[in-house]
């Protein structure tokens, strides 16, 4: 990466997956017993990307199209198959410390808050885990805690929290350490409308205030439209659109689901 | 109660979910080879310059194992019990509750076609380690005393009285999730526990008299000990004695299974995803 | 990372294991009933053996005894420590629970095994020293300090050795749906090494179970470490496997993280 306000790059980035495929019944079952059938899917194609530090990109596209495989390339979860990824500097397949500390992932389907305990003892770990030192882990949890407005539950055990009220404390469990730069794949998932307000307003005053960048994919118009002035559109592993949010929804109600719009944009191309 | 069509379907979709993935079908006919051989090396061992132990020769006390081990990994009600459990814990159990499913009859029917599965496997390794300890020559086949037919058949009813006792206590002990959600400890223990006193750790034989003769009195010699003993030409004297009691056994553990899911199954609540 | 952190890391894991466990007083005490059944249904296996027999390939009984205690510490320390972790790596993979651990700065190995502490296997110690003491005594074997350390170390080296057999034998489930069928094989394995005093491997059983398929060491070096049977050639081969074992725990454990698809999402 040759500019200096580059956070991530990728070239013609490529995975797939191999999938077994099985004729129904119990003779579909015997045959491929002995002779296994496997399709490959390409989850993601020769993609490129250039993202800038303090930037908030949206990541659009159908189930399947290969947006969450590109946030887990990105965060280092999943090795490419091929092309070229750095993100803050280093290669993301290395796992390295120095990626590791400066990088966040938040998933609106997996949970890394232990379930029978307050959250403040997740808290702790990811502490001790980031290597925080104890001011800095105080003010950036009062911080975080208030800018959510969760003070009074950080004593109460996960499991007795509401959905929104977890969520928001995922976000302090992933920021607490002060990332450069968070992924998040479907934070919004299954919150209600107020709660999806609260997060989104959220985000945006910890872009504002820290300059992070965001990477975010949503089924929502309303993470992408508030939080997002850059889009990029997967489909089926292809890099479709990547350009102005507000350009590409233009002609779309803002309660409009994501795949709706998308296919309203791009008719029978999907 | 269900129908016993569709308890045919759950057994053979049963029976087709265990050989959907041929790694771990391949995997599980080496793997009853080798529980076999590790068998035979710990007898042997046991074995060292003695003729006999427990009125039992080697080759007996082998074969008896053999069989044993054989005949009491065929069950499968403790897997499917597992994952019963974990379904009733996850929130899962619903899918069982809006359709005309009898949960224990399905329970049954698909530990039934997963043993069919098992026997499937076990019998080829079986033929298979047989096969190579007669190429290997006379001294390796005297390791093995002969199995008589006779007796292998009338342990067929046996074995499967006490496969239906042990799949009754599994899908009790199953249920038991609807009240303590985690029943991982309860397996644990109720496994152990019957591995031991069915046989299939040591033999009965060995046991002193008093055990010998409480264990008689339990379903569970038939799920290994009994089985192996009747293939080997011995134990015919207490048949009828055996069949009373599992046929008491399994009836007093169908009420007692029907009672369970009764009771506990009322609890019981879906959770959202 | 740093070494510090890392035990600082595994440190304020354990204590967050141990408050969720004190919020679970009944998972407690079923991990306690649990060890100690399991414990007793191999102590009655060897009572019932030695009742039709005096000895084992030349093992007393005393010397089983103290074999089966050796056998049910080391069991009741990895039980504590890692078991429950690493039983869960399956589980992580096939749902991709994993993702949340490689995200982190902290070795996801470390975390997933001891992100499952379990103190009430810890008990089963209780019982282990007892047998052990009754065995020893038995004999007439006292042992010196030299003894003690020689034992200790080597059940801190076997512990070493099951925590790499344990990752070995879960590392499939990078590649493989199921493993049911190797979750058997592990089981027969350490079922044997506990139910075979090491005086009765011969040869070639040896060398199966000692290095290719070290489970016959996990009870059988402690115990011979302890009356000075291992000597310095046993010692050598013992941590020559060890080391190699870890060497192929990690290389594996390496080569399943770049083949994870991460499930879900």
């Amino acid at each position: 990466m040759n500019d200096n306000n580059l956070i991530a790059s990728a070239k013609g980035l490529s995975r797939s997956y191999k999938k077994t495929v099985k004729a129904e019944g119990l003779g579909g079952s015997l045959r491929s017993l002995f002779r296994k059938r496997t399709e490959t899917v390409d989850a993601l194609c020769d993609f490129d990307l250039e993202l800038r530090r303090g930037e908030m990109l949206g990541v659009i596209g159908p189930n399947g199209a290969g947006k969450t495989t590109l946030v887990k390339l990105l965060s280092g979860i999943m090795r490419p198959d091929s092309g070229e990824l750095q993100v803050l500097g280093r290669r993301p397949r290395d796992r390295d410390e120095a990626f590791l500390s400066r990088m966040a992932l938040v998933m609106g389907q997996k949970s890394q808050l232990w379930w029978d305990l307050p959250a403040s003892d997740s808290f702790l770990l990811n502490k001790a885990i980031y290597g925080i030192p104890e001011d800095r882990y105080r003010r950036s949890l009062a911080r975080l805690a208030g800018s959510l407005e969760v003070e009074g539950l950080l004593a109460s055990p996960v499991r007795s929290l509401s959905l929104g009220e977890r969520m928001r404390m995922e976000f302090i469990a992933a920021m607490l350490h002060e990332p450069d730069i968070v992924f998040l794949d479907e934070p919004t998932i299954g919150l209600d409308a107020p709660a999806q307000k609260r997060i989104r307003e959220f985000l945006k005053r910890e872009n504002e205030a820290r300059g992070m960048t965001l990477v975010l994919t949503s089924h929502y118009m309303g993470d992408i439209r508030s939080l997002c002035p850059r889009t990029v559109l997967i489909l089926e592993g292809r890099k479709s659109y990547d350009g102005s949010t507000a350009e590409l929804f233009a002609e779309v109600p803002d309660e409009s689901d994501v795949a709706d719009a998308v296919e309203r944009i791009y008719g029978g191309a999907i | 109660m269900m129908r016993l069509s569709a308890c045919a379907a759950v057994a053979r979709a049963a029976f087709a979910d265990r050989i959907a993935w041929r790694g771990d079908a391949f995997f599980g006919a080496f793997m009853s080879a080798v529980r076999v051989a590790l068998a035979l090396v710990l007898w042997i061992a046991i074995f060292d310059g003695r003729d006999e132990v427990g009125g039992m020769s080697l080759p007996v006390m082998a074969s008896y194992y053999l069989i044993a081990v054989f005949v009491f990994h065929l069950d499968q009600s403790d897997s499917m019990g597992e994952r019963l459990a974990e379904e009733i814990r996850a929130g899962k159990f619903g899918a069982y509750l809006a359709r005309p499913v009898d949960p224990l009859a399905w329970f049954l029917s698909a530990s039934a076609g997963r043993t069919v599965f098992q026997a499937a496997i076990a019998a080829a390794a079986m033929l298979g380690i047989g096969l190579v300890m007669g190429l290997a020559g006379t001294r390796a086949s005297s390791l093995l005393a002969p199995i008589e037919f006779l007796g292998a058949l009338a342990a067929l009813p046996i074995l499967a009285s006490g496969l239906l006792s042990l799949a009754l206590v599994n899908f009790m002990t199953a249920v038991l999730a609807f009240k303590f959600q985690d029943v991982t400890a309860f397996r644990i223990v109720q496994n152990s526990a019957v591995e031991f006193l069915s046989g299939a750790l040591i033999p009965i034989a060995l046991m002193p008299s008093w055990a010998k003769l409480m264990l008689e009195l339990t379903p569970f010699p038939a799920i290994a000990s009994l089985p192996a003993e009747l293939a080997l030409g011995r134990g015919f004297d207490s048949l009828p004695g055996t069949a009373i009691v599992l046929a008491a056994w399994n009836l007093g553990l169908y009420a007692a299974a029907r009672a369970a899911y009764a009771s506990l199954s009322s609890r019981y609540e879906e959770f959202g995803s | 990372m740093k070494a510090l952190r890392k035990l600082s890391c595994l440190r304020v894991l354990i204590a967050t294991r141990l408050s969720r466990q004190a919020s679970e007083a009944g998972s407690f005490w079923a991990a306690l009933i649990v060890d100690s059944l399991v414990f007793f249904i191999q102590a009655a296996v060897f009572w019932v053996i030695y009742l039709n027999v005096d000895d084992i390939g030349g093992w007393d009984k005393w010397r089983s005894v103290f074999f089966v205690g050796t056998f049910t510490l080391v069991d009741g320390l990895y039980m504590t420590f890692y078991f429950f972790g690493l039983l869960g790596i399956p589980e992580a993979v096939s749902t991709g629970r994993l993702d949340l651990y490689l995200a982190k700065p902290f070795d996801p190995l470390l975390h997933l095994a001891f992100g499952r502490f379990n103190p009430g296997s810890l008990f089963l110690s209780l019982p282990a020293f007892a047998l052990i003491a009754v065995a020893a005594a038995n004999i007439g074997a006292w042992p010196t300090i030299g003894d003690i350390a020689a034992y200790l170390g080597a059940v801190i080296l076997v512990l070493i050795l099951v925590f790499d057999l344990m990752v070995l034998m879960r590392v499939p489930a990078f590649w493989l749906k199921r493993l049911g069928a190797v979750n058997a094989a592990e089981n027969a394995l350490v079922e044997f090494a506990f139910r075979v005093p090491p005086s009765a491997y011969r040869g070639g059983m040896k060398i199966l179970f000692r290095v290719v398929l070290p489970y016959g060491l996990i009870a059988a070096f402690p115990t011979e470490a302890f009356f000075g049977d291992a000597g310095a050639g046993g010692w050598a081969a013992a941590i020559a496997v060890v080391a190699a074992f870890t060497v192929l725990m990690r290389f594996a454990w390496k080569r399943g993280l770049a083949r994870y698809d991460s499930a879900g999402g």
